[in-house]
């Protein structure tokens, strides 16, 4: 670009001139981000309450801190929040994958199937909330209707009501939403392996099964586990669908970290516990996040 | 005479063996075809089963939700489900009313910014890219819970709760890097050569962007946009928690707060509103289809 006589814009080089496109949007998020979670370590030290301002906010070293660990919600959330993570990335992947490859051979309607296996993914989450708490539900429910019909139940149940099937329901729930999202990426990255290696493979003899072992998984290898890490961290910060369902019950069967922040920040009203959590929660978060990537470049390596 | 008569078996046993194995074939190609339609047909019944019974609740009168074997089309269809919604006490036109508004104004400010910091890490030869590029990626990756409060105690102090500049300035950073992502791989197939000519033609920068590249990015502003659509449309927990007052809030917080627990009961009702609430994404995505998925792919496999 340097060969031309560029006009200048107001004088500024080019480095300048780039600096000025990305300020508005570094800005943006930094005022709206990075600001607000600087006030929230700035309030975890503090003995702030929302409703009771008249504490204001004097200063009381690590008291909230020492708060949160004494309570036993905090390892519990803690560890619902992994689980949760780890349980909803498989499931969807293994859904997303499987729509994948099946779309991935030639059959007709093809396009059609695809257009429809995403709608879950478009849908707002409270209405993918509200549908699996009609469907799921303990009196009226059609699942348990038609689990009676076909002698797997006895009777009805109530599914987001027993601790274990609320949780195994809350990362079912969220998956049917997202697996979209792994199809259409996993389609799309089976679609850039070479025909000719796979046929190539099937007239030496190799069955389906072995092509996929040792043709299709190998090549995919990178954009999975680019896609199981991103997913595993989004999981973690998962609110919506929890809250929506089951709002961390019953009792605190799903109530993973998010939710409790929540809790403790909107129905306890305990401001400055809720900002000690989150701060806890964000290093946490920076931990898990660091471990996944550097797991992550290792396993890409070899 | 032996021989020839081995040779005959050999032979059709030759011809047995190749019928067997094109037969085989074909056998295990119907079988593998089955096994494949048997596949998609599970996973379009787990996805649709549940929508279409949704549906088919929201048009049902309260006592036919409860019929116990189940109605799968309502034998009395009804519209008083829907028509709840637009009785004059319903504000369900209203929340439609700021949702519009907040999902206009955070595509176009997204869209506005984005693409400007998209181009500049196209282009230029930015000396800060990495670190910028990692700074999106950074504020991607907080849990919203965690900003919940601080951003509900700084926009009281700064009067932005119930505003719509207040919401739009919570949704915009949170659409930004994503919109970044998207644009910066649709600049970076567009050739140089072409601003270069509208230098040479006397163009400035700005106007290089704003007429010569601009104008060929649509896919890409599109593929952007309907991301940022979806995401605005949906975002439930800032709404609720920014827009505090009735009038205020949004479609998603607002029938939300209609069906809160105590009310999970009218299931005919609430199933009427999901349709509604599911309709002007639903109708984007059919239209846009197309260019959600490019732009799900370029963000991805880039990455």
């Amino acid at each position: 670009m340097a060969m031309f006589q560029v006009k200048r814009f107001r004088g500024l080089s080019d480095q300048q001139f780039a600096l000025v496109l990305v300020m508005p949007a570094v800005i943006l998020c930094f005022v709206v981000i990075v600001i607000p979670i600087l006030y929230n370590v700035y309030l975890s030290f503090t003995a702030y309450q929302i409703v009771d301002p008249e504490r204001g906010f004097a200063f009381v070293g690590l008291k909230n801190y020492a708060r949160v660990l004494r309570r036993t919600d905090f390892l519990s959330s803690f560890g619902k929040a992994m689980i949760f993570s780890v349980g909803a990335t498989l499931l969807e992947f293994i859904l997303g994958f499987a729509a994948a490859l099946l779309l991935n051979s030639q059959i007709r309607l093809r396009e059609l199937f695809r257009g429809i296996l995403v709608i879950p993914w478009v849908m707002p989450t409270v209405v993918v909330a509200y549908l699996w708490l009609w469907v799921l539900n303990g009196q009226f429910g059609i699942l348990n209707w038609l689990l009676v019909q076909i002698g797997v139940l006895s009777e009805f149940f109530n599914w987001l009501s027993d601790p274990i099937s609320a949780f195994a329901g809350v990362i079912f729930i969220n998956s049917w939403k997202t697996f979209p999202f792994h199809m259409v990426i996993l389609l799309a990255a089976l679609q850039t392996i070479p025909e000719e290696l796979l046929e190539a493979a099937n007239i030496d003899g190799a069955s389906a099964i072995q092509r996929f072992w040792r043709i299709t998984l190998p090549l995919m290898r990178y954009v999975i586990l680019a896609l199981l890490m991103f997913r595993f961290i989004l999981n973690l910060r998962n609110f919506d669908i929890i809250f929506m369902t089951t709002e961390g019950g019953p009792g605190i069967a799903t109530l993973t970290m998010p939710l409790w922040i929540y809790r403790v920040g909107f129905l306890e009203w305990d401001t400055s516990m809720a900002a000690a959590i989150a701060v806890l929660w964000a290093i946490v978060m920076a931990i898990v996040a660091g471990l996944v990537m550097r797991f992550g470049r290792l396993a890409g390596e070899d | 005479m032996q021989q020839a008569r081995d040779i005959s078996t050999g032979i059709s046993a030759d011809i047995a063996g190749l019928i067997k194995t094109v037969l085989d074939r074909r056998i295990r190609k119907v079988i593998g075809t089955a096994a494949i339609f048997a596949g998609v047909a599970v996973l379009l019944i787990m996805v649709l089963f549940p929508i279409l019974w949704m549906v088919s609740t929201s048009f049902k009168v309260e006592e036919a939700t409860f019929n116990m074997p189940p109605e799968w089309i309502p034998r009395a269809p009804t519209l008083e489900n829907y028509k709840s919604f637009f009785t004059s006490g319903s504000m369900f036109l209203t929340w439609v009313k700021n949702s519009t508004i907040v999902c206009a104004a955070t595509v176009f400010a997204a869209l506005t910014f984005g693409s400007m910091a998209a181009y500049a890490l196209s282009r230029y030869n930015f000396r800060w890219t990495g670190p910028v590029m990692l700074f999106f990626v950074f504020t991607q990756m907080i849990p919203f819970t965690l900003l919940l409060l601080p951003e509900y105690v700084l926009f009281s102090k700064l009067k932005l709760l119930n505003t719509y500049l207040g919401l739009t300035l919570a949704y915009t950073p949170i659409a930004l890097p994503l919109t970044i992502w998207i644009l910066k791989g649709f600049f970076d197939g567009i050739p140089r050569e072409l601003e270069e000519a509208a230098y040479v033609d006397g163009c400035g920068r700005v106007r290089a962007l704003i007429s010569v590249v601009l104008p060929l990015s649509g896919p890409g502003l599109l593929s952007a946009g309907i991301y940022v659509l979806l995401m605005a449309w949906q975002e439930f927990i800032f709404g609720l928690t920014l827009m505090g007052r009735p009038e205020m809030r949004t479609l998603i917080a607002g029938m939300y707060m209609t069906f809160h627990a105590d009310l999970r009961v009218y299931y005919g009702p609430m199933m009427a509103g999901a349709v509604l609430m599911s309709l002007p994404v639903v109708i984007a995505y059919i239209f846009l289809q197309r260019y959600l998925i490019q732009g799900l792919m370029a963000g991805a496999l880039k990455g």
